[in-house]
C-alpha cells in the first residue's frame, strides 16, 4: 500500500528514528532544563554562573553549528582522551561517536538551555508556602520536590515544555546531515533517485503532522492532570 | 519523681535579619499538655520564634531540645546552621506546624494531604494511614470533604483540614502560626473550637495569636513579647487580667 517506489518501509524506519531520536533528545532536555533551572536559582555563584553560561552559550549559536562541532569535535575529544588512557594507563580503547548519539546530545543540550528558562519562571510560580509545609512536615528536599515542587511547577511549565517539544520534534530533521537516517534524509535520498519530490516529502510532511497531533492530544491529557486542584469553578472563598 | 522527657525547650534564641536583631534571647519550656500561647504586636518577633522551633528560620544563638534531642549546630561562613538536616527533618516531623496561610498542598485533595507526610515521612502503611485520616477528619468535621482540593473549600474548612493534617503525624508539640488571622470572623468559632478541643485531650501546643479570650481560656501559661524580649510571662490570668507594664495594659486595652 504505502511502497512509494520500494522507498514506504525505509521511510517507516526514518520516522522510527525521529520519534526515538526525538523522545530521548526531550528526556535528556528536561533532565538539563531542570538543573539548569536550579543552577540559575542558586545562591552559590559559581553553580549560578555555570548556569547562565550554558544557556548563553546554547542560545547563542546555530542549532547545525553546536551539532557539527559535538559529532565532529566530539571525535576528537574523545580520541584525545582515550590516547591519554592508553599512554597514561596502558588502557586501550576506541570509542566512537555515533551519530544517534551524536543527536540526541546535541538537541538534548540545546533544548536544554530552552527548557531551563521554562522550568525557571516555573520554580518561580510554586507558592513559598507549599515547599515551606513539605519542609515543615519532615520531607528531605528531594522528597519535597518530588511531591510538591514538581507536581505544582508542571502546572505552570506545560504550555512551555509543549512548545518546546513542537521546535524539538522540527529540529531533529537536522541530524540527517551528520549521517544519521531519520526519515528526512530518506526521503531526501528517494527524491534525488526518482525526483519525485512530492511523492515523498509529502509523507514526511504527514508524518511530522502525525507525531505533532498526538503531542498536542497528549499535552492536553497532562495539562488536565497538573490542573487537578485549580479548577475553575473553585475560586478562593473563605 | 522519674523524668519525663519533656517536649520542647527553647534555651536563648537570638535571631537577626541583617542589622536588625528580631529575637533577643528567649526561652522557653513546653511540659506534657502545657499550652504556651505567645503574644505581642507584630514585629515583636513571636512568629519568628515559633518558626525557630522547627527551624524554618535558622536561630543564631540558643539551644534547642525536642524530647531530649538536642538540636546540632555547626558554624559557618554565613552564620550557623544545622550539623545535621536528617536530624532536623526527624524533629519537624514531631512537631507538626499549622500556618497562618494553611498551606494544604493545592494539588491533593484533602484526604492526599492528610496522609501524605505519615506515608512519606513516617513510612506508615497507607491503608492504616488512610483510616486514620479519615477518623481525623471526621473529628474536625471535614469527613465528607475528603475529596475536595483545598480551592474548593472554604478558609476555615481548610485550616481544620491543616489542622487535620497536623494530627495526622502525632505530634509531640504542635505550632500553631496566628490560625484564625486569616479567616472571615464567622470562620474563627469552627477553627478555635477545634483547638480548644485539642487541648482539653492534653496536646502540647505553643500558640502565636490575637484572639485573647481565646488564649485566656485554654493557656497554661501566656508569653508577652515585646521588640524581641520576653516582657511578661506566666499563667493568663495574671499577664492578661493583671498586667504589670503599661506596654502591656495597653495591648490589651484597645481591642478588649
Amino acid at each position: 500500500m504505502i511502497d512509494l517506489q520500494g522507498y514506504g518501509p525505509r521511510l517507516l524506519e526514518g520516522a522510527l528514528v525521529t520519534v526515538e531520536l526525538a523522545v530521548l533528545s526531550l528526556i535528556l532536555a528536561v533532565i538539563l532544563g531542570l538543573l539548569t533551572a536550579s543552577a540559575k536559582l542558586s545562591r552559590n555563584r559559581l553553580i549560578h554562573g555555570i548556569g547562565t553560561l550554558y544557556t548563553t552559550l546554547v542560545r547563542g549559536v546555530p542549532d547545525l553549528v553546536l551539532m557539527m562541532l559535538l559529532f565532529y569535535g566530539g571525535q576528537i575529544g574523545i580520541n584525545m582522551l582515550t590516547d591519554q588512557l592508553y599512554y597514561a594507563f596502558d588502557i586501550d580503547i576506541f570509542i566512537n561517536v555515533d551519530a544517534f548519539v551524536a543527536g540526541v546530545i546535541t538537541i538534548g543540550l540545546i533544548f536544554g538551555a530552552y527548557m531551563g528558562e521554562t522550568f525557571r519562571g516555573a520554580f518561580q510560580s510554586v507558592e513559598e508556602g507549599q515547599m515551606e509545609a513539605a519542609r515543615a512536615y519532615g520531607m528531605s528536599p528531594l522528597l519535597a520536590f518530588r511531591r510538591v515542587r514538581f507536581p505544582l511547577m508542571m502546572r505552570h511549565a506545560l504550555p512551555g515544555i509543549g512548545n518546546n517539544w513542537m521546535v524539538l520534534l522540527k529540529t531533529t530533521a537536522l541530524v540527517s546531515i551528520i549521517g544519521l537516517t531519520d526519515m528526512v534524509r530518506v526521503a531526501a535520498e528517494a527524491t534525488k533517485a526518482t525526483h519525485e519530490p512530492f511523492l515523498f516529502m509529502i509523507p514526511v510532511a504527514l508524518i511530522y503532522l502525525l507525531i505533532a497531533t498526538l503531542s498536542e492530544w497528549g499535552f492536553a491529557k497532562l495539562t488536565k492532570r497538573y490542573n487537578t486542584g485549580f479548577g475553575e469553578s473553585s475560586e478562593w472563598n473563605n | 519523681m522519674a523524668a519525663t522527657p519533656i517536649p520542647l525547650e527553647a534555651k536563648g534564641i537570638k535571631k537577626r535579619f541583617g542589622d536588625h536583631e528580631v529575637l533577643k534571647g528567649i526561652s522557653l519550656q513546653a511540659q506534657k499538655g502545657d499550652v504556651i500561647t505567645l503574644i505581642g504586636a507584630s514585629g515583636s518577633g513571636k512568629s519568628t520564634f515559633l518558626r525557630c522551633m522547627n527551624l524554618l528560620e535558622q536561630p543564631d544563638e540558643g539551644e534547642l531540645i525536642v524530647h531530649n534531642e538536642t538540636i546540632g549546630f555547626r558554624a559557618t561562613k554565613h552564620g550557623r546552621e544545622p550539623a545535621d538536616w536528617k536530624q532536623v527533618e526527624r524533629i519537624r516531623a514531631k512537631l507538626s506546624m499549622v500556618f497562618q496561610n494553611f498551606n494544604l498542598w493545592s494539588h491533593m485533595t484533602l484526604l492526599e494531604n492528610v496522609i501524605e507526610a505519615p506515608v512519606n515521612v513516617l513510612k506508615k502503611p497507607k491503608k492504616q494511614a488512610i483510616e486514620e485520616a479519615r477518623a481525623l477528619l471526621d473529628r474536625v468535621g471535614l469527613l465528607d470533604r475528603a475529596d475536595y482540593f483545598p480551592t474548593q473549600m472554604s478558609g476555615g474548612q481548610q485550616q481544620r483540614g491543616a489542622i487535620a493534617r497536623a494530627l495526622a503525624m502525632d505530634p509531640e508539640v504542635m505550632l500553631f502560626d496566628e490560625p484564625t488571622s486569616a479567616l472571615d470572623p464567622e470562620l474563627v468559632g469552627d477553627v478555635l473550637k477545634v483547638m480548644r478541643d485539642l487541648a482539653d485531650e492534653g496536646r502540647t501546643m505553643i500558640l502565636v495569636t490575637h484572639e485573647i479570650a481565646f488564649a485566656r481560656d485554654v493557656s497554661s501559661q501566656v508569653i508577652y513579647l515585646h521588640q524581641g524580649v520576653v516582657e511578661e510571662v506566666g499563667a493568663p490570668a495574671d499577664v492578661l487580667d493583671n498586667p504589670r507594664s503599661e506596654r502591656l495594659r495597653q495591648f490589651l486595652a484597645p481591642k478588649h
